[in-house]
């Protein structure tokens, strides 16, 4: 079964390109959503297997995304993957109910691979 | 009082005295008048004698008949014993003088009667020879006659100053009794006022006396001293309430018992006991004489003493002893009043840590404090000075602050005293180069704030820190952040330039998605590029690098070029720019005025709507030049108004995304404006659009170039 993936970050470029990264790569199916209202919409809609969840956003940021996705029983179990430029503070992100920390710059090639290995994807 | 009494006694005396010697003078004076009446009596009793004599003689003599001697015959023996009683009765020399004359004569008188009876008796008596002896009879009786009334005068006489002499005494004994009775009423009254008003002084002073008994007690029994009363040997006579609380024991328990010893510390007093032996030049016993030594010599002896409660615990008192005594003088024992001090001690201990805490602090303290006069005299400044600037901060007080101030910075810190001096509060913290002893300068922040009205100041205290470190780390990082930027530019031109070439399909056309991401990577390399630039503008600007290239610039000019740099941008978004300035001449560095309007026009038609028009003008108001950029988008909130200026802060976060701005370029402008010598703000109506105003002196005054220079130094 084709795997879904919603990434939710504002910036276009970044989705497009990690689109792209994830659809050539791995044949997943990317969705998309600019903000983090519409993402919890589309997670709500469309269970995606994995959120890629960036942190830095206009309106509400990625942090309360993430405690509406975890306080909602639609999209709670569904893993979330936090996408953030700055360093540092891995443990405490990892702490508040994600099941990993992606890095940007991201490397479009290996991407998915990324995701599979922190989400614990074994058929791949 | 008594003296009154005694007086009183004295005058009674005095007066019995005389009565009694007065009445003994008068009781002699009687006895001699009775004398003098006899004298009297018994010269006359003599007189008679003769008389009788001579007249029974002389009848005898004529008749020659014993019968006419029968007179003769009784009276003469009486003759010789009242001469015998005059002479024994008379005792005044000149009576007795009278009497001696008399006799002879009043003895001859009478041998004349003898010899006139014999001469009769033998018949011999012839009438002539008695016609002449009653002659010279005569003659001798006158005689007898006129030495007796001599006698009777005599003793008249003494009769009579004997009872002057009577009456003298009697009235000076009335004027003793009567003197003397009065002088002894009066005495006596007094004596009487005295003891009255004696009386009523000891009843008042009785009252009194209960009343300070009472309230003796009160302050024996207040709560605030522990009053200890001991006699000569030591020995506690009284122990107030205080003192039973605070040491424990019970005034049973001591009293009469112990001596104060039971409750100092044994070790304090031996050391007191040596240091008073010191002190009086004399051996003091360890022992209560510790204790009273100085109060012996009239003065309350007060220090400090440890008191030892029964428990064992101790507590700090302030003890003074006092000696006491008697009316006479001697010492009959001693009073000890104590107040507990832990609490003035802590105080104390607590105000000492303050104390060393901030001379440790001012020691440690890497800031220098200064404090100035008004003038900039220093009179105090702290020891840190040693190391920042390398005196000795005794030499320091006294000199005037200026005399190390460099030259040019010297108006600077003078004018900034004297704004402080003004007011009272901080002032705008200052950076001045400041000389060392070896004629190099170190750079230090001063921040002034002026206590002139503080009572334990009175002066501008001025906190001086050694920026030059700071001034180090902040030159490297501009340092690195303009050494990274240059270096990113670099690979970023390859990049860029390699992408753009890709994508313009010149080198082949390609299959729709590459196309897309290579589009992306295009526009996205602009936008580093441009925040790249942006970065090392702005550390130019401040590192004071950028130097602004002044020259006479066209207004209008200026207008034109940066709306034509504009333009593809807008037509793309479809909008329409409007240009309205009048002929104006400026001196301005142009090529960063027309980087200052680039980017506000940027910022405008980025934020425009599709079809909206954006008017740049510019106009000359007063001594300035006016110049606008406006827009008709969607206005930005009034809590923005000034935060947009600041680096990398933006209306929306989001913004930095869709329009590609760097969130740099609204602080590079107001840095533009700035070094001008202008201003630049923002207005806004949301929902109406925004406008970017900017003011610039016509004429560049000497006042920016100063505080350009300040800011490179």
């Amino acid at each position: 079964m084709r795997r879904r993936v919603l990434m939710i970050d504002d910036d276009p470029d970044i989705r497009e390109v990690a689109s792209l990264s994830i659809e050539t790569m791995a044949g997943w199916e990317m969705l998309q959503a600019g903000t983090g209202w519409e993402g919890i919409a589309k997670a709500e809609q469309e269970s995606p297997d994995v959120i890629l969840l960036d942190m830095m956003m206009p309106d509400i940021d990625g942090r309360e995304t993430l405690e509406r996705l975890k306080a909602n029983p639609k999209t709670a179990s569904i893993p979330v993957l936090l996408l953030t430029a700055k360093t540092g503070a891995t443990e405490e992100l990892k702490a508040s109910g994600v099941a990993g920390v992606l890095r940007k710059p991201f490397d479009p090639m290996t991407l998915s691979d990324e995701i599979a290995r922190t989400v614990g994807w074994k058929d791949e | 009082m008594v003296a009154g009494f005694g007086i009183a006694l004295v005058i009674l005396l005095v007066i019995g005295v005389f009565a009694v010697r007065d009445s003994a003078r008068l009781a002699d004076i009687n006895t001699l008048v009775n004398q003098s009446h006899k004298i009297l009596e018994d010269s006359q009793e003599l007189q008679s004698i003769l008389i009788d004599s001579e007249t029974a003689v002389r009848g005898f003599a004529i008749t020659g008949r014993k019968e006419f001697l029968q007179p003769y015959e009784a009276a003469d023996p009486r003759f010789e014993p009242a001469v015998e009683v005059l002479q024994a009765e008379i005792t005044d020399e000149r009576s007795k003088q009278i009497l001696a004359e008399l006799i002879p004569t009043a003895r001859a008188r009478r041998e004349r009667f003898r010899a006139a009876i014999e001469l009769r008796t033998s018949g011999q008596m012839t009438p002539e020879l008695m016609s002449a002896r009653i002659a010279e009879g005569k003659r001798v009786m006158d005689k007898v006659r006129e030495q007796i009334g001599r006698l009777e005068a005599e003793q008249r006489a003494l009769l009579r100053a004997r009872s002057e002499e009577a009456n003298r005494l009697e009235l000076q004994t009335r004027v003793v009794v009567a003197t003397g009775s009065m002088l002894a009423v009066v005495f006596l009254s007094l004596a009487t006022l005295i003891v009255v008003r004696d009386m009523r002084t000891r009843v008042a002073a009785e009252q009194q006396l209960r009343e300070t008994t009472t309230l003796q007690r009160a302050i024996l029994n207040g709560g605030t001293y522990s009053i200890i009363s001991v006699r000569r040997d030591g020995v506690i006579r009284t122990f107030n309430a205080a003192a039973e609380r605070w040491l424990q024991y019970s005034a049973e328990e001591v009293e009469g018992k112990h001596t104060p010893l039971l409750f100092h510390d044994q070790k304090e007093m031996e050391a007191r006991a040596r240091e008073l032996s010191e002190e009086l030049g004399r051996e003091i016993t360890p022992g209560m004489e510790v204790f009273f030594a100085r109060s012996r010599t009239g003065s309350a002896d007060e220090r400090e003493w440890t008191y030892v409660r029964k428990d064992g615990t101790k507590f700090p008192v302030l003890l003074s002893v006092t000696a006491l005594y008697d009316k006479w003088g001697e010492v009959t024992g001693y009073l000890g009043i104590a107040s507990d001090v832990t609490e003035r001690k802590k105080a104390q201990d607590a105000l000492k840590k303050a104390e060393e805490t901030f001379r440790t602090l001012l020691q440690e303290s890497s800031d220098v404090v200064v404090i100035v006069s008004a003038t900039g005299d220093i009179q105090y400044i702290s020891p840190a000075v040693k190391r920042t600037l390398g005196y000795e901060p005794e030499s320091l007080v006294g000199q005037n602050v200026f005399a190390y101030v460099h030259t040019a910075d010297l108006g600077q810190a003078r004018e900034s005293l004297e704004n402080t001096s003004q007011k009272p509060g901080y002032a705008v913290p200052l950076e001045m180069r400041m000389r060392r002893p070896d004629g190099t300068y170190m750079t230090m922040e001063l921040i002034a704030n002026n206590l002139l009205g503080d009572e334990n100041i009175r002066g501008v205290v001025i906190n001086a820190r050694d920026v030059t470190s700071r001034h180090e780390v902040e030159n490297m990082k501009r340092e690195f952040i303009s050494m990274v930027s240059h270096e990113l530019r670099t690979p970023l031109t390859s990049i860029h330039g390699a992408l753009g070439l890709m994508a313009s399909g010149k080198l082949g056309a390609l299959a729709e998605k590459p196309q897309r991401m290579l589009d992306i990577a295009v526009k996205n390399t602009e936008r580093l590029v441009r925040l790249v630039n942006e970065i090392l503008d702005i550390e130019k600007m401040e590192s004071g690098a950028m130097k602004m290239e002044m020259g006479p610039v066209d207004v209008k000019e200026l207008l034109i070029q940066a709306t034509e740099v504009m333009r593809s941008m807008a037509e793309q978004g479809g909008i329409r720019l409007e240009v309205a300035a009048e002929p104006l001449t400026i001196q301005a560095d142009g090529d960063r005025l027309i980087q200052m309007l680039t980017n506000l026009l940027s910022n405008a038609i980025k934020f425009s709507p599709p079809g909206g028009s954006v008017k740049v003008a510019a106009e000359q108001e007063g001594r300035v030049l006016r110049m606008s950029v406006a827009d008709e988008g969607r206005g930005i909130p009034l809590e923005k108004l000034e935060t947009i200026f600041e680096r990398f802060q933006q209306v929306d976060a989001s913004d930095s995304r869709e329009k590609g701005g760097s969130g740099l370029g609204l602080s590079i402008c107001r840095m533009i404006a700035q070094r001008h010598g202008g201003r630049i703000w923002a207005e806004s109506r949301p929902g109406e659009g925004s406008v970017f105003k900017i003011e610039l002196p016509l004429k560049t005054t000497q006042v920016s170039e100063v505080r350009d220079g300040v800011a490179r130094a």
